[in-house]
C-alpha cells in the first residue's frame, strides 16, 4: 500500500468495515484483549480487535514505527492518546476513533485536537421518538431546529446534529459525558456545519460532514488554531496484513 | 431539573427499576432479560452512545422524572444505575452530577472513594486491579470559593459522605486522601461512622495529623542544612527558589485571604470536566498552604484538637509518607503526627515527594501495597463490635 502524506493543515479520515477485517492478522496489546474479553457478544470483541489492530496499523504507518511497540495512554474519560515519547520533538500525531455496527472511522492529523463519530441511522428513530429525545436533552435552539422538520428530513438533521455533537465532545476530550448541550450546533442540511454557541468558542472548532456508507452518518472536529484553513481527505482500510 | 425531580418522586422499587432497564437492553439486543448482566458495563454488551442515550430518554419518561442525559456514563451498570435512582430520590436536588467521577469501574470488590480530586488519582486506580472500583470526589461547587473554607470543612465532609452513601448504600466504605484531602477523608470517615456505618480503611497520602507541630527556628535551620547537604547543584536551586517563593507569597492570614485564593480565576458553566476539576486550584492551594504551617496548623489541626482523643478513629487505617519530601520545618514522625490518635494506624515510608510518590513511576508501590491492606481489609471483619 502506498501510504499518503499528512500535510499539517489536513486530517485523514480512514473508513473500514470492521467485520471483513480478521484481528489475529494484527498486532492488539494484551490489555487490550483484555478489555474486547469484557464484551458480552463475539460480535463486539472481534470489532474491538479488528478496530485496535487496524488503529495500530495506521498510526505503526504514520509515525513509522511497529504496530506492536505502540502504547497508548488515557486521559480521564478514557480517550486514548498517543505517549509523548513516541512522537517526532516537532510534531504530535493525534488520532480518534469511531465505529457503529460494522462501520469505523479513524482520523489522524498533526498537532490539533481532533474527534470523529459515525452513527447508523436506526430506523426506530421515528419523528416522534427524536422530538422528545431533543427536547428532553438538546438545547432549545437545537430543539427548534429539528422541529422545523418532518420524518425522514428528521431523522438525517439528528443524526447530523448528533454525530456532529459527539464528534466535538470527543475531540475536547470528555466524549458524550462532558454534557450534551454544551455545545449548540447547526444541523439543518443547508447550514455549514459549525459551533453556533457558545459564540466565542465557535471559531476554535472547525466541523466537517464525512462521506460514509448509505444510512449513515459521519462527522469531524478539529480544532482549529488561528485562521488555520483546514481541509479532510478520506480513504478507505482495505485488509491488508502485516506482511 | 430539580424542580420536577422535587415535585413528584416516582414510586418505584430498585427490582421494578433494575427489570426495566433488563428488558428493554434485552430488546436492544434481542437476547432474554436473563442474559442481561445487572454488573456488567453497559458498554460492553456493544451499545454505543445513541442507545444508551435513548435509554436514559426512555427510563426518564417511564419514571416521569428529569434524569440527566449523562447518567449512564456515571452509574453504568443497570444495578448501580437502579440504586442510584432509589436512593438518589431524596439526595438528588443536592448533589452536584460532577462530584463523583468514575476512575475504574467493574469488579465486586467495595469501592475506594478519594476525596478532593479525580485526575490526581488516576494514575493510583490504574495500577490497582482491574476489580477494584475507584472514584474521585470533586469539590461540589467551585463558584461560591468556600469550598477550602475551614469552617466550613465539616459540611463537605458531609456532602462528600451523602455522595458516597448515593453510590454505596452500606459500608464498608474505604476512603482516601492526598495531602490536605485526607483530613477531609477522616471527616467523611466520621461522618460515615456517624450514621452507624462501617469504614474498612482510611488512608492518607502524606497528610499532616494533629500530632504536628513545628520546631523551633534553630532544630529548622539545622534540618534544612542536612537537606542541602544531601543536596547536588540542581535541587539546591530548586530548593532555593522554592523557599524563596514560599516567602513571598501572601501567606493566608484569614479566612478571607483563604477564600481568595480557593477562587479560581475564571469560571464558567462551559469549563470541561479538566478545567472544572480542582486539579490546580488544589494543587496550588497545598503548595501555598503547607509552607503555610500557620494556617494549616493553626485552623486545621485546631479544629481537629478540639475533639476529644477518644472521637477520633480506631478503625484500619494506613498511611503512606513521603520519604524524599524536605520537611525541614517540621518534626521528623512516620505517621505524620496521627499515631496518637489512631492506633491501628499502619505506616509505609515510600519514595518521592508530597506529590510525586502518588505519580507514575512510583504509585505503582504504593498501589501494591494499598491492594494488600485493602485486601486485608475485606477479608477479615474489622469493628469487633461486629463480630459478635
Amino acid at each position: 500500500m502506498i501510504f499518503p502524506d499528512l500535510p499539517e493543515n489536513q486530517a485523514h479520515v480512514w473508513r473500514c468495515d470492521l467485520d471483513r477485517i480478521s484481528p489475529s492478522e494484527y498486532s492488539v496489546a494484551a490489555d487490550e484483549h483484555a478489555r474486547a474479553a469484557k464484551f458480552h457478544f463475539e460480535r463486539d470483541k472481534n470489532r474491538f480487535l479488528a478496530g485496535r489492530g487496524v488503529l495500530r496499523q495506521l498510526l505503526a504507518n504514520y509515525l513509522n514505527v511497529s504496530a506492536e511497540d505502540l502504547k497508548f495512554v488515557v486521559n480521564s474519560h478514557g480517550k486514548p492518546d498517543l505517549p509523548e515519547n513516541l512522537q517526532d520533538n516537532s510534531h504530535a500525531l493525534r488520532f480518534n476513533i469511531s465505529h457503529s455496527q460494522n462501520h469505523a472511522l479513524f482520523a489522524f492529523g498533526f498537532d490539533f485536537d481532533i474527534g470523529v463519530d459515525i452513527e447508523f441511522q436506526r430506523e426506530d428513530f421515528d419523528a416522534e421518538k427524536i422530538s422528545r429525545l431533543a427536547n428532553r436533552f438538546f438545547t432549545p435552539n437545537e430543539n427548534r431546529a429539528l422541529s422545523t422538520l418532518e420524518s425522514l428530513e428528521k431523522r438525517e438533521a439528528f443524526f447530523r446534529l448528533w454525530t456532529r455533537k459527539e464528534a466535538l465532545l470527543k475531540a475536547v476530550g470528555t466524549g458524550v459525558s462532558g454534557g450534551l448541550s454544551r455545545f449548540e450546533i447547526s444541523c439543518l442540511s443547508e447550514e455549514t456545519p459549525r459551533v453556533l454557541a457558545p459564540r466565542k468558542e465557535s471559531k476554535n472548532w472547525t466541523l466537517f460532514d464525512l462521506e460514509v456508507e448509505a444510512e449513515y452518518s459521519g462527522a469531524l472536529a478539529v480544532r482549529a488554531e488561528n485562521t488555520t484553513e483546514y481541509s479532510v481527505c478520506q480513504f478507505q482500510f482495505i485488509d491488508e496484513p502485516r506482511a | 431539573m430539580n424542580d420536577t425531580a422535587s415535585e413528584q418522586i416516582p414510586n418505584r422499587s430498585e427490582s421494578e427499576i433494575i427489570d426495566w432497564i433488563a428488558v428493554r437492553v434485552a430488546n436492544e439486543l434481542s437476547i432474554a432479560p436473563g442474559e442481561v448482566d445487572l454488573n456488567q458495563d453497559l458498554t460492553t454488551f456493544g451499545l454505543d452512545s445513541i442507545a444508551v442515550f435513548t435509554l436514559t430518554g426512555d427510563l426518564a419518561e417511564w419514571l416521569d422524572r428529569d434524569l440527566r442525559a449523562t447518567l449512564l456514563w456515571e452509574f453504568p451498570t443497570i444495578q448501580l444505575l437502579a440504586q442510584h435512582l432509589v436512593l438518589g430520590n431524596v439526595q438528588e436536588c443536592d448533589l452536584n452530577p460532577r462530584s463523583l467521577v468514575s476512575l475504574q469501574t467493574g469488579g465486586d470488590r467495595f469501592p475506594l472513594f478519594c476525596i478532593d480530586g479525580a485526575m490526581r488519582y488516576r494514575a493510583l486506580a490504574s495500577h490497582l486491579p482491574s476489580d477494584q472500583p475507584v472514584y474521585g470526589l470533586i469539590p461540589e461547587d467551585a463558584t461560591d470559593g468556600q469550598w477550602y473554607s475551614f469552617d466550613k470543612i465539616g459540611a463537605r465532609a458531609r456532602h462528600y459522605a451523602n455522595v458516597i452513601r448515593n453510590m454505596q448504600p452500606h459500608g464498608p466504605y474505604h476512603v482516601a486522601g492526598l495531602s490536605f484531602a485526607g483530613v477531609v477523608a477522616f471527616l467523611v470517615a466520621q461522618e460515615l461512622r456517624k450514621d452507624g456505618e462501617e469504614v474498612g480503611l482510611l488512608t492518607f497520602f502524606d497528610t499532616f495529623g494533629p500530632g504536628y507541630y513545628i520546631l523551633p527556628v534553630s532544630k529548622r535551620l539545622s534540618l534544612h542544612w542536612r537537606a542541602w547537604r544531601q543536596m547536588d547543584t540542581r535541587e539546591r536551586a530548586k530548593y532555593l527558589a522554592e523557599r524563596a517563593r514560599n516567602r513571598l507569597k501572601i501567606q493566608p492570614r484569614d479566612q478571607a485571604k483563604t477564600l481568595e485564593i480557593a477562587q479560581p480565576e475564571k469560571y464558567s458553566p462551559q469549563l470541561s470536566q479538566e478545567e472544572w476539576e480542582d486539579e490546580w486550584q488544589i494543587d496550588n492551594l497545598a503548595r501555598r498552604l503547607l509552607p503555610a504551617e500557620k494556617v494549616y496548623f493553626t485552623r486545621m489541626i485546631a479544629l481537629l484538637r478540639r475533639r476529644p482523643k477518644s472521637a477520633y478513629y480506631d478503625g484500619p487505617a494506613i498511611i503512606f509518607v513521603a520519604q524524599d519530601e524536605p520537611m525541614g520545618f517540621m518534626e521528623a514522625d512516620t505517621s505524620r503526627g496521627w499515631r496518637d490518635f489512631m492506633p491501628k494506624l499502619q505506616t509505609h515510608s515510600v519514595p518521592g515527594t508530597h506529590t510525586s510518590m502518588i505519580q507514575e513511576p512510583r504509585v505503582a508501590n504504593v498501589a501494591r501495597l494499598l491492594n494488600e491492606k485493602l485486601q486485608e481489609v475485606q477479608s477479615s471483619p474489622q469493628n469487633s463490635s461486629q463480630n459478635s
